[in-house]
C-alpha cells in the first residue's frame, strides 16, 4: 500500500541572547550564521594524493595545456 | 527566487575579524544567495623556485569531480513563529575566515559552499646528482 507520507514541523523561536563567540578559525566550507535561512550545503574536499610528499630533484608541475 | 517575510532581525554589538581569505564572506545584512567556490593547488618547496606556466587544475582529478549534494525529496511543511523577532549576540572575535566560509549577520534564502585543497611538498634529495632545474645560487658547489 502506496502512502502519501507528509510531515508538518514547527518550530517556535522564543527569546535567544548568546554572550561572546570567539572562534579561531573558519574553514573547508563552514557557515557561522547569525540570522535565519532556508537551506545551507557545504562541500568539502581535502586531497592528499600520492605526489602529496615528493622527495627528489627539483621538478616543474605539468604545464597548462594550451588551447 | 522567494525572499520570505519571516525573518528574524540580528543583534550583533561588536564584532572583530582579522582576516578573509580564499573565497570566503563576511556579510553585514541580509542576502539571498551565496554560492562561494574556491580551489586551491597549494605547492611548498624546500627551495622556493616556481616557474611561469606551471601547474594545470584541468590535469588534475579532484577539481573535475563534483561533491555530491543531497538532493531534498521529502514533503516538508514548516511553519516558524517567531515569539521574539530578534537574536542578540554580545560579540563576535574570527581570527581567520578562509575556504569558502561565510560569516553573516542576517537572513539569507540559501547558502552553497564548495570548496577544495590540494597539498604538495616538495624536497631535495641531496644525493642525487640531477639538478636540471636548481638555480645555481641554490646549487651545491662540488667543493
Amino acid at each position: 500500500m502506496k502512502m502519501n507520507c507528509k510531515m508538518n514541523y514547527t518550530v517556535v523561536n522564543k527569546d535567544i541572547h548568546v554572550g561572546d563567540i570567539n572562534i579561531i578559525g573558519l574553514t573547508g566550507s563552514s557557515v557561522l550564521l547569525v540570522g535565519d535561512t532556508e537551506h545551507i550545503t557545504s562541500g568539502s574536499a581535502f586531497d592528499t594524493p600520492p605526489e602529496a610528499l615528493i622527495i627528489g630533484p627539483l621538478a616543474p608541475l605539468a604545464p597548462e595545456t594550451p588551447f | 527566487m522567494k525572499i520570505t517575510s519571516n525573518r528574524r532581525t540580528s543583534v550583533v554589538e561588536n564584532i572583530k575579524v582579522i582576516s578573509i581569505t580564499r573565497s570566503a564572506v563576511f556579510q553585514i545584512g541580509d542576502s539571498v544567495e551565496l554560492n562561494p567556490r574556491s580551489f586551491v593547488y597549494a605547492v611548498q618547496r624546500e627551495v622556493p623556485v616556481y616557474f611561469p606556466g606551471e601547474g594545470d587544475f584541468a590535469q588534475l582529478e579532484l577539481f573535475q569531480e563534483r561533491i555530491p549534494r543531497p538532493t531534498v525529496t521529502e514533503d516538508v511543511r514548516t511553519t516558524f513563529i517567531n515569539e521574539n523577532p530578534n537574536i542578540y549576540v554580545d560579540s563576535i572575535r574570527v581570527l581567520g575566515l578562509g575556504g569558502s566560509s561565510i560569516l553573516q549577520v542576517g537572513s539569507n534564502c540559501s547558502v552553497d559552499t564548495e570548496s577544495k585543497v590540494i597539498n604538495i611538498r616538495q624536497f631535495i634529495d641531496q644525493d642525487l646528482d640531477d639538478h636540471t632545474y636548481m638555480p645555481t645560487q641554490y646549487k651545491k658547489s662540488n667543493s
